[in-house]
């Protein structure tokens, strides 16, 4: 074992919870996939049957939409806990942090703040694609800039890549922001991330038949020696 | 004379020093306390090895061993000890100065023979 195998226990370990894409990342992206979807209802030209209005529809989805992902999460967190193990985060300590990054912190969420207030004045920008882009980039800044987890940065960057051209309508029609087409562009994103982040975390964290470290030898084996 | 960066590292705490120890430890520490099926998740140890390593580091009262009701069933949740923290503290200090001894290290050299006659 080397070094390297020291840092992989110690960096699995402390974003356990984070690497559980499955309970996190995914649910949350279906639900934007939804809400996407549920943007487009009432501006589909089609009529829907038995009379049933447009409105009703989208509330019915969106209280469905909700339980699906409580259910998902729990279901998600049950499997984690039966096939992953448990443990209790180290307590975060406001105090222990420096003051440089608190300050660092704030300057850059006001920054983030009136950028945001700035896009969406000129463009409309929508604020669930901006707020998933900045979150996966954040993502990969609180996780240490890992090369493994650039996968993180590159689809926060997209996605905040993606929302301005479109809003100013650089891109093609089809791709343009329609009602709920951010949503779904952000959505996918999240969900991509969260299954690498899953099978970063089944990669990790190897079955016990195939001991990744050796075992002690036995004091008979010892006694070979 | 002090000793040389190769008899420090003969020297280190062999309880903790041990790979897969070690890894175990590593766990622990960067965490409040950790369920067994993490432990074995995280090292690929079987349930038998890592009964065994979690025993002589408890011995060694570097780690604390606790068992709790869940569901009917037993869990066995592990944390590190103030005096493992310590000791791992002081075990990562240790090898970085061995580290930086043993990039310095030249090997004295022999000494001249006396001249002949």
């Amino acid at each position: 074992m080397n070094l390297a195998e020291i840092e992989r226990v110690r960096f699995t370990t402390r974003y356990f919870k984070e690497l559980q894409g499955l309970k996190t990342l995914v649910p949350w992206g279906l639900c934007l996939v939804g809400f996407g979807v549920i943007a487009m209802v009432p501006a589909m030209p089609w009529r829907f049957p038995w009379g049933i209005a447009a409105n009703l529809l989208t509330v019915v989805l969106a209280c469905a939409l909700f339980v699906a992902w409580i259910f998902a999460y729990f279901l998600a967190a049950a499997y984690y806990r039966r096939n992953f193990g448990d443990l209790e985060e180290g307590t975060w300590r406001p105090l222990q942090a420096s003051t440089r990054t608190l300050v660092g912190f704030t300057l850059l969420g006001l920054a983030l703040v009136l950028l945001l207030m700035a896009l969406q004045a000129v463009y409309g920008v929508p604020l669930t694609t901006v707020l998933s882009g900045s979150y996966l980039i954040f993502f990969w800044v609180k996780t240490g800039r890992r090369l493994a987890l650039v996968d993180h940065l590159l689809l926060g960057l997209l996605l905040l890549g993606y929302v301005t051209p479109a809003a100013s309508g650089a891109f093609a029609p089809a791709i343009r922001l329609g009602k709920g087409i951010p949503e779904i562009v952000a959505g996918f994103a999240m969900v991509v991330a969260g299954l690498l982040d899953h099978l970063r975390l089944v990669r990790q964290m190897p079955l016990p038949r195939t001991p990744a470290l050796a075992a002690e030898p036995s004091p008979a084996r010892r006694m070979e020696r | 004379m002090s000793p040389t960066p190769f008899e420090r590292l003969a020297n280190l705490d062999r309880v903790v020093h041990e790979p897969t120890r070690l890894a175990i430890l590593a766990a622990l520490s960067a965490c409040q306390g950790a369920d067994f099926l993490f432990l074995q998740r995280i090292t690929g140890l079987t349930k038998g090895n890592l009964s065994s390593h979690l025993a002589k580091l408890e011995e060694a009262g570097l780690v604390e061993i606790e068992k709790r009701w869940v569901n009917k069933k037993t869990q066995t949740w592990a944390r590190l000890s103030g005096h493992g923290r310590e000791a791992l503290e002081s075990y990562w200090q240790e090898m970085e100065s061995l580290r930086k001894g043993a990039a310095r290290w030249r090997p004295v050299s022999a000494r001249p023979l006396p001249a002949a006659g």
